[in-house]
């Protein structure tokens, strides 16, 4: 009975047990969820503020040292800071002397901008689908409250209707405005969640007539000149970099070049030069979770200004047609989800002021190096006396797609990369950095470990070794990525080893052949480098080439181990920090700060900013950062220039040793293989001109090797001069055409050394 | 295996909801890339480099110093440059340095809504003032010189007259853009007629509605334009380059003194099986996965790798010859020589230099810099050639006067600079070819799979070594026929061995040696092969169908292999064995439900097994075709390809043939309403067809609709 009664409803039996079995598991999820949302008080009363905002106030000294004064407004909430060297007075924010508000110049929204210490974004956690807020202190701080200190003031904001207050700290030290934002001084009291916090968005604005330009880290950075304003488009659009990795983190964006360049800063830096004046921000504590604004004069209105921006938690937006949350529902369009917590960390800026000479980028980099080397953040790679390597990428092997199986295809063995260092050798190249890429056999489904039988398999890489023994002047990098990995690397656990976003949603990319990639959580990615460099223990001599530590950093919110941004940067530190303690050298792509202070080799540096119609130059103050301390290559290979010459003048501007990226079979092999960029390759066809170009550099850059880049400067579009520590200045002329400039004639598409300058 | 799981998801993907991540968009590197004629990007180095962007007027006195709209842009020979500034109701002119020097608001009344500009050697500007409905004609300065409104004709033309393009010749025609037309005006305001119609091209759907519809309805059916032409520009050569919407012959165009279209056209490359319904499928349905094996200008598939039907704003040609078009969709910039193969493309949508938003218009100045236009940003960028693209120009051009020896050089020095640029390995196959070096013209032709100098010099190098060997090749090819006439003699006596023996045995089931050898019996007597099947019915052994479907699969895919380069339809890194199947097996599979279910209910006598077999049957002449031809191919090449087509067509016909005799003999029916039950069953197999895509798009949709509810339970918080 029973049975026949089975037999004939099997099917209506499984469709409602499944159906239960979602019901269930749907119940638990929402429980789980709603255990995890933020909780919050409904009863907040909006309190009386003490702001007036008719007081114009004014502004006392609070305190002074050699360099510096800083005053306080407590009116405004607002600071300045006078250069007591040059006289120039850095102004929090604007006032009528600075652009004119008065009459219908600006809104009322805009006019309370332009007067605001810091604004906040906050998102209701009530209304899902309202998107964010953002107040401005110029209007909506309506409580003030400011504590006195012996160095400085400590002023509390209290934005009452949404009722967030936060502290901020300003003071003196060493010189330097220090700008502090204790966590647990941010305090919210009603139904508000503050997700970004902009500071002093407006310290140093200025307009047109006060010359000058702002700096920021846009590829190896960039400048926005006041003077080149007319040139600009009709609508001057703002830019916005996000520090070390795209804030908003898909995967598409970390593949995406494009994305990646558009938003990535590897440093948390800014400047603005007023005149022969100049002021420098770095952002020097909790730098992971924050982004830099620039804004030239034209967005809105005519003031250039750049700033901080703070994140305090992450955001997400979630596609929603008709759902409900935990408090009433949201339809059409998406929700906004915040995270829980405030990201528990406190937050410290530091405002270095320049003046004279040093007002520039070329100050503003040295600076920065100072303040890197001083909090050992720099490594000294390069010892007196080395010499200048040349650096050389090789393409392994890859696989060819085909009707049924795949084709292995060899470009470079191991015993050909011996080969081609003894050949350099005999050449006279003693020195070199060369970076192995594609050795494994898994390499494009992100193994470790693994060198292609193809190639010589481990005994191939033992000879390589041992070869190096010999030659000890080459340094040969073995390329890895530990960050990434695809559906078919192997003992990859979709559960421990993948990073997860804030929403518990695994950070994955499927690919249109059906592979899905992975970003790997930062203890996974730290683990594997371990096994690693036990795999690699045999191989004493061999360094390791980081294709992805210096380029991604990322919250990772997996259950079992979750990361901060900033705690991932720790990891990834302890990574490298882990090599290093085998004694191996280490090689980086991609320069985010954090990895300077172990790399003893950076490649594929950017030589470009990415190009925003805001940006007027690009310059090279990455490079000028690590210059003299630790060797470089930029991305442009030599053998893929549309002209060897441009490209050697490039390097040459930014100080980056000769690269080429070859294989020692032809490069026609790499038709149809996921290489064809490099469309030029073939090592016998390359190697005359390439021992040429590092003679040419040897020969005649010799003297700045390992020397400090002080200055850089474009005296025409086509015309630089960068200056080294050593009075050495190079003369750097992109034109068709013979310049002239202080005295020298450099020929067309050349350059010219001279020693001993004035500086 | 990557390649087969590609288009399988590349085809679910498209179906379902057209999501993709495309390897392109995901790869690094420089924006700049040839696409062959395989429609695949390769990258090549930086070809052109953006020196200046001209965001506005630059200061000159004028109310408005930035443009809005501008939709055209003109360098004369002295390379002065006029924006038409639509917008502001404006034409602006600058020197070749970038200054302006005059800004033109209309000499006799304002502009209204101007959308075209030609400037003759002499600096007469010639306006197309679209909202006045003329076309004016000013002189250097700017003052009134004449006008030319919709131009008198005998013709009835109560159109509205609304200029947009123009150029005018040396004879001092004006040419404009009308529709489907360029107009000629004479200088008295005459018409002159119309020129370089476009294809209108066949459309099925139309021919059908026009066959069943009523006189009535026929009222009502809108007349099928022919695309419209977008732009166009006058050449050194006299030549009317022009850009349009027609996508049969190719939209980009390059027009004589009668309006012929002389530039590159599209053709399809000779293809063995040229199955019309698949062909179909190909064009039509799956158009978006498996474009790529044809030539086209621009490309099929935008960075997203989204499909797209590329629509070319301006166009733009050098003292050279070299063509230069803006496509609107993808942003890219496209460069072509002068026979149509593509020397670069760049540019692309971005906020970035270098790119676009909305390109309206390009010129190139003596130079050789190109200037954009773009309408959105209000901007011209200025993109200067490497010394790489003008190698890449030198050289086509030096191998187009003629100096093949000249461009032999040039081409090497490109391949110094990029080893692996298409063009000039053709350039130096070419070079060869001319210096009768055939086996290298042939290597290095076959290197970037440039079919047609392959098969010029293959067909060169045949007579040389025929010349060379002539006793030992005719002693070779006397053997081989003889060996051939052995093998059919042999192959037709087992052929009726196993069908009489099967015939004889009246009470033993088929065996499968006996099965195969019976089948291939259907190409000597067809009609009794059937019959055997029709009444010796209970005996067929269904594992001979299975095995030659199989059989089948297994000579396309040899075939694949062995087919002579020239000849081939498909690189062989591009072929998917799931494609072949379903393109081989997709009729007479679907023909065994499709009949079976049309003959049972109307009378017929067919049981599916025997359907299912006389189908396989229908593969035999495939099979038998293909395997000579396979190998017979690799002394043929591609100027032979229309008989070796006819071949290929034969073994249709005879699929055909045996479809139609089954049915006929199975259900022992007429010949009436053999034909007659034909259409009802290819009716049903495009019923089954659409039934089965149905179900495959409602079951993507399923599926995605129970994981994006299992997504929604994995969020954490709410």
């Amino acid at each position: 009975m029973v049975k026949q009664f089975l037999k004939e409803r099997l099917g209506t039996i499984i469709l409602f047990v499944i159906l239960a079995i979602f019901l269930v598991w749907g119940y638990f999820s929402i429980q789980k969820a709603r255990s995890n949302a933020i909780t919050f008080t409904d009863e907040y009363e909006e309190p009386e503020g003490n702001v007036d905002f008719e007081d114009e106030g004014r502004y006392v000294s609070v305190a002074k040292t050699d360099k510096l004064e800083l005053f306080y407004n407590e009116a405004k909430g607002a600071i300045q800071v006078k250069n007591l060297e040059s006289g120039y007075l850095w102004k929090g924010i604007c006032d009528n002397d600075v652009y004119d508000m008065s009459g219908g110049s600006v809104n009322k929204m805009w006019k309370s901008y332009l007067q605001s210490p810091i604004t906040i974004t906050y998102n209701n956690l009530k209304r899902r689908d309202s998107g964010a807020r953002t107040e401005y202190a110029g209007k909506d701080c309506k409580w003030l409250e400011a504590e006195y200190l012996d160095n400085g003031v400590s002023v509390t904001y209290g934005f009452t209707t949404p009722g967030i207050y936060v502290t901020v700290e300003y003071t003196l030290e060493d010189d330097q405005l220090v700008v502090r934002i204790p966590v647990d001084k941010i305090q919210e009291k009603a139904r508000f969640a503050v997700t970004t916090i902009e500071l002093l968005p407006y310290f140093g604005a200025s307009r047109n007539e006060a010359g000058g330009y702002l700096f920021y880290p846009d590829g190896s950075g960039a400048i926005t000149t006041y003077e080149k304003a007319d040139t600009r488009p009709s609508n001057v659009l703002g830019a916005s970099y996000y520090t070390y990795t795209n804030r908003f983190l898909a995967f598409q964006n970390l593949f995406d070049y494009d994305s990646y360049n558009r938003y990535t800063a590897a440093m948390p830096v800014y400047g603005i030069k007023n005149g022969d004046d100049a002021l420098f921000a770095v952002f020097t504590e909790g730098a992971e979770n924050t982004g830099i604004v620039v804004y030239p004069s034209g967005y809105v209105v005519d003031l250039n200004h750049a700033g901080f921006e703070i994140y305090t938690r992450n955001v997400y937006n979630v596609n929603a047609n008709s759902m409900s949350t935990a408090e009433g529902s949201a339809t059409g369009g998406s929700i906004q989800r915040v995270d829980k917590y405030l990201i528990p960390e406190n937050r410290e800026v530091r405002y270095f002021f320049l003046s004279g000479e040093e007002a520039d980028y070329g100050g503003m980099a040295a600076t920065y190096r100072d303040y890197l080397v001083e909090n050992d953040l720099l490594k000294a790679a390069i010892a007196p006396g080395d010499e200048m390597p040349l650096a050389l990428e090789l393409l392994m092997g890859t696989t060819k797609g085909g009707m049924v199986f795949d084709e292995y295809v060899t470009m470079t063995d191991f015993d050909q990369v011996q080969e081609i260092l003894g050949r350099l050798s005999d050449a006279g190249i003693n020195r070199t950095e060369v970076l192995l890429s594609a050795w494994m056999k898994g390499y494009d489904e992100y193994e470790y470990w693994g060198p292609a039988r193809q190639l010589g398999g481990t005994g191939g890489l033992k000879d390589l070794n041992k070869y190096l023994e010999t030659a000890p002047g080459n340094r040969v990098y073995l390329e890895n990525a530990f960050m990434f990995a695809s559906s078919e690397t192997s003992g990859m656990s979709e559960k421990d080893d993948v990073a997860y976003d804030g929403l518990n949603l695994e950070i994955s990319a499927t690919n249109m052949d059906g592979t899905v990639f992975y970003l790997v959580n930062p203890l996974s990615a730290y683990k594997r480098n371990l096994k690693f460099l036990d795999k690699l223990e045999k191989y004493d001599l061999l360094g390791v080439a980081y294709a992805d530590v210096g380029q991604y950093a990322y919250a990772d919110f997996n259950e079992t181990a979750s990361y901060t941004k900033t705690a991932a940067v720790a990891q990834l530190r302890e990574l490298l920090g882990s090599t290093a303690d085998t004694n191996r050298y280490i090689a980086s792509q991609g320069a985010n700060q954090y990895v300077y202070s172990y790399t003893d080799y950076l490649f594929d540096l950017r030589e470009d900013s990415y190009g925003f119609s805001i940006t007027d130059y690009a310059v090279p103050f990455l490079q000028m950062v690590v210059s003299g301390r630790i060797p470089y290559s930029t991305e442009g290979a030599g053998n893929l220039s549309y002209d060897l010459q441009t490209q050697k003048l490039k390097w040459i501007e930014y100080g980056a040793v000769p690269y080429f990226h070859l294989t020692y079979e032809s490069a026609l092999k790499l038709r149809d293989t996921g290489y064809e960029r490099l469309f030029s390759s073939t090592y016998d066809d390359w190697e005359g001109v390439m021992v040429d170009t590092y003679k040419e550099f040897r020969d005649n850059l010799s003297c700045v090797y390992g020397v400090q880049m002080t200055d850089h400067s474009y005296l025409t579009d086509d015309l630089i001069r960068v200056d080294y520590a050593n009075g050495i200045s190079i003369y750097i002329n992109y034109g068709g055409e013979e310049a002239k400039a202080e005295g020298v004639t450099v020929p067309a598409k050349s350059y010219v050394i001279v020693e001993g300058g004035e500086r | 295996m990557k390649s087969l799981k590609r288009i399988g998801i590349g085809l679910l993907a498209g179906l379902i909801s057209m999501i993709s991540v495309s390897q392109t968009a995901l790869a690094a590197g420089s924006d700049n890339y040839v696409t062959g004629d395989n429609n695949h990007r390769e990258p090549i180095p930086v070809s052109y480099n953006v020196v200046r962007t001209l965001n506005n007027i630059g200061g000159y006195d004028d109310k408005n110093q930035y443009f809005n709209n501008p939709q055209d842009l003109f360098i004369d020979k002295k390379d002065n440059i006029y924006i038409v500034d639509t917008g502001n109701n404006r034409i602006v002119k600058m020197n070749s340095k970038y200054e302006t020097v005059n800004v033109i608001y209309g000499p006799d009344k304002a502009f209204r809504n101007p959308q075209g500009i030609y400037v003759d050697e002499d600096g007469d500007m010639y306006v197309a003032d679209t909202d006045n409905s003329r076309i004016l004609h000013m002189d250097p300065e700017g003052n009134f010189v004449e006008e030319f409104g919709n131009p008198e004709s005998d013709l009835q033309i109560s159109d509205s007259f609304m200029p947009t393009k123009l150029i005018v010749s040396k004879t001092g025609y004006i040419y404009v853009v009308k529709g489907e037309n360029i107009m000629a005006i004479d200088g008295n305001g005459v018409l002159r007629g119309y020129y370089g119609q476009t294809n209108i091209g066949y459309s099925f759907t139309e021919a059908l509605t026009r066959i069943f519809a009523s006189e009535e309805q026929k009222k009502f059916i809108t007349k099928r334009l022919a695309s419209s032409y977008i732009n166009l520009t006058l050449g050194d050569d006299d030549m009317i380059y022009a850009t349009s919407m027609e996508r049969e012959e190719g939209e980009i165009k390059k027009l004589n003194s009668i309006g012929t279209n002389i530039y590159r056209k599209y053709k399809t490359i000779g293809n063995s099986i040229r199955n019309p319904i698949t062909d179909f499928i190909e064009k039509k349905i799956l158009k978006a996965v498996v474009a790529g094996n044809t030539f086209k200008f621009g490309e099929y598939f935008d960075d997203y790798g989204m499909y797209m039907e590329p629509i070319f704003t301006d166009i733009c040609v050098d003292d050279q010859g070299i063509v230069t078009v803006a496509e609107r969709l993808n942003g890219k910039i496209y460069q072509y020589d002068q026979d149509g193969r593509m020397l670069v493309a760049f540019g692309g949508l971005g906020s970035k230099k270098g790119t676009f938003t909305r390109v309206s218009a390009l010129d190139v100045d003596s130079k050789g810099n190109i200037l954009i236009l773009d309408r959105i940003n209000g901007n011209i960028q200025v993109f200067e050639p490497t010394e790489f693209i003008q190698l890449v120009h030198d050289a086509t051009s030096a191998y187009n006067d003629g100096d093949y020896a000249e461009s032999y050089e040039l081409w090497r020095r490109v391949l110094a600079i990029d080893e692996n640029y298409d063009l000039a390995h053709v350039g130096i196959a070419r070079a060869y070819y001319k210096q009768e070096q055939y086996k290298l013209s042939m290597e290095e032709s076959k290197l970037v799979g440039d079919r047609d100098t392959y098969t010029m010099a293959f067909d060169e190098y045949k007579y040389v070594v025929l010349r060379e060997h002539f006793f030992l090749i005719i002693l070779i090819a006397v053997a081989i026929i003889g060996a051939v006439i052995a093998l059919v003699v042999v192959f037709t006596r087992y052929a009726k061995k196993g069908y009489w023996s099967y015939l004889n045995n009246k009470d033993k089931k088929m065996g499968i040696g006996q099965g195969l050898m019976y089948s291939f019996y259907t190409l000597l007597h067809p009609v009794d092969t059937l019959e055997g099947i029709r009444y010796n019915r209970k005996r067929i052994n269904m594992a001979v169908p299975f095995i030659l479907f199989l059989l089948a699969f297994v000579v396309r895919m040899a075939y694949l292999y062995i087919v002579h380069f020239p000849l081939a339809s498909i690189e062989l890194e591009d072929v998917n064995p799931v494609f072949e199947a379903v393109k081989l097996w997709i009729v007479p599979i679907s023909w065994i439900p499709a009949s079976f279910m049309a003959t049972s209910i109307s009378g017929g006598e067919s049981k599916f097994p025997e359907i299912t077999f006389t189908s396989a049957l229908s593969l035999v002449p495939f099979i038998v075709i293909n395997v000579p031809l396979m190998f017979l191919s690799n002394i043929l090449s591609k100027t032979q390809r229309s008989w070796y087509g006819v071949f290929s067509f034969l073994a249709y016909v005879g699929l055909f043939l045996i479809l139609f005799m089954a049915m006929m003999i199975l259900n022992n029916y007429t010949l009436k309403k053999t034909i007659g039950m034909m259409f009802v069953s290819a009716f049903m197999m495009l019923v089954i067809w659409l039934v089965l895509l149905l179900c495959y798009v409602l079951t993507g949709r399923m599926i995605q609709f129970v994981i994006s509810i299992m997504d929604e339970f994995k969020l954490n918080f709410l």
